[in-house]
C-alpha cells in the first residue's frame, strides 16, 4: 500500500471517530445530565397537625430514599399473599392481571365508590394513577395521591407474592419531580412531593 | 557550655520536638476524622455541659471494642452483615448529600431538628427544661458500621 493510502486511510479513520464521538457526545451528555438532575431531586414531607400546633418536616434527598428501600425488612415486602382491595382479599397475581390490564387502556375513571359521608375515584390520568377521596363525615378530609405508573408496575414486580418495595423506589426516583400525596383534613395537612429543593418552600 | 548543660539543651529540644508533634498528630487527627460535640444548656439551676472529642477516639474506641464486648458485637456483626451493603449506600447518600435540614418537628414548647452541615451532622433538640445540641461527622456512622461489621 502506498504512503498516500496508508494516510487517506488514516485520515478517513480519524473522521469517522471524531464523527462517531461528535453524535455520541451530546447522548452522553444528556444522560450525565439526567443523572445530575436525579441526584438533585429531594423527597419532602410536611405534616401540620392544626389541633395540636405540631408540625414535622422531612427533606431527604431521593438518592438516600432509594437507598432506603433496600434495608425494608423483607416481612413488609410480603403481604401473606393477599392485599385487600375495598373489602375484599385479592392476591398479587390477580391485582397484577387488572393493573396490566389496566394500564393499556386510554386515561380513564377505573373505580367510583360514593357513600353518605364519601367518595373514592381512582383514575388514569396520563402517566399517572391518580386516587381522590373525599370524607365530609363528621371530620371533613381530602386526599389525593398522584403516583406514577411506573412506581406501581415496579411495586408489583416482585417475585411470588411480594412487593418489590426497593424497585418502586428506584421507580420512584426515575419519575422525578411531582407532587405525591397531598391531604387536606380538619385536623391535619400532609403533603408529600419531590422537587429539586433542598428545603420546604 | 557545659557538658551537663548540653545534655539538657538536647534533652529539652527532643521534648520540644515531641511536645511539637504530638500537637500536629492530633490537630492531623482531628482535621481528618472532625470533632464530636455535646453542648447541652440547662435553662434551670442545673450545670451547662459542653464535651468536645475528636472522632479519631470515638475510632480508637471502635477498634478496641471487640476485647471488651465481643459477645453483644458478634450479636450485631451478624444482624449487621445481611444489610451491611445496602446500609453504606444509605450512609453514603447522607455522607454526599448537600447542607440541609433533614427533620425538624416542632410542638409547643419543644424542638428536635437534624441538619447536615459541611461534613458534620447537627442534632438540636430544644424543650423547657434544656437546649441540646449534638454535633458530629457525618461519616460516624458509617464508620461503626464498617468497624462493628
Amino acid at each position: 500500500m502506498s504512503t498516500k493510502k496508508i494516510w487517506a486511510a488514516s485520515v478517513l479513520t480519524v473522521a469517522l471517530a471524531a464523527m462517531t464521538m461528535g453524535a455520541l457526545a451530546p447522548a452522553a451528555a444528556n444522560a450525565a445530565t439526567r443523572e445530575t438532575r436525579r441526584d438533585d431531586l429531594w423527597f419532602h414531607v410536611t405534616v401540620n397537625d392544626s389541633k395540636d400546633g405540631g408540625k414535622v418536616v422531612l427533606n431527604l434527598p431521593l438518592s438516600m430514599v432509594e437507598k432506603a428501600g433496600g434495608l425494608i425488612p423483607k416481612q413488609a415486602h410480603n403481604g401473606n399473599g393477599k392485599i385487600r382491595v375495598n373489602d375484599q382479599e385479592m392476591s398479587k397475581a390477580d391485582l397484577q392481571a387488572m393493573w396490566n390490564d389496566l394500564r393499556r387502556r386510554p386515561d380513564m375513571t377505573f373505580l367510583t365508590v360514593e357513600e353518605t359521608d364519601g367518595k373514592v375515584k381512582m383514575a388514569k390520568q396520563g402517566n399517572y394513577l391518580v386516587i381522590h377521596a373525599t370524607d365530609h363525615g363528621v371530620k371533613r378530609e381530602n386526599v389525593q395521591v398522584r403516583m406514577p405508573i411506573g412506581v406501581v408496575d415496579a411495586l408489583l414486580s416482585g417475585p411470588g407474592e411480594d412487593l418489590d418495595i426497593a424497585g418502586a423506589m428506584q421507580a420512584l426516583v426515575r419519575a422525578g419531580e411531582g407532587e405525591l400525596v397531598t391531604v387536606d383534613g380538619d385536623d391535619e395537612t400532609v403533603r408529600m412531593w419531590i422537587d429539586n429543593r433542598a428545603e420546604t418552600r | 557550655m557545659s557538658r551537663g548543660l548540653k545534655i539538657l539543651t538536647v534533652a529539652m529540644g527532643i521534648v520540644a520536638v515531641l511536645f511539637v508533634m504530638s500537637g500536629v498528630a492530633l490537630a492531623t487527627t482531628v482535621v481528618r476524622s472532625g470533632l464530636v460535640s455535646v453542648k447541652v444548656d440547662d435553662k434551670g439551676p442545673g450545670d451547662d455541659l459542653h464535651i468536645v472529642v475528636p472522632a479519631g477516639l470515638v475510632y480508637v474506641g471502635l477498634a478496641l471494642a471487640p476485647t471488651f464486648a465481643g459477645d453483644e458485637l458478634s450479636e450485631a456483626r451478624r444482624d449487621l452483615r445481611e444489610v451491611r451493603p445496602q446500609l453504606e449506600a444509605l450512609l453514603q447518600a447522607l455522607e454526599d448529600c448537600p447542607d440541609a435540614v433533614l427533620l425538624e418537628a416542632t410542638n409547643p414548647g419543644e424542638s428536635v431538628r437534624i441538619e447536615k452541615r459541611g461534613h458534620a451532622l447537627e442534632i438540636h433538640v430544644h424543650d423547657a427544661q434544656s437546649n441540646v445540641t449534638i454535633s458530629l461527622p457525618a461519616d460516624l456512622a458509617a464508620r461503626v458500621v464498617s468497624a462493628v461489621s
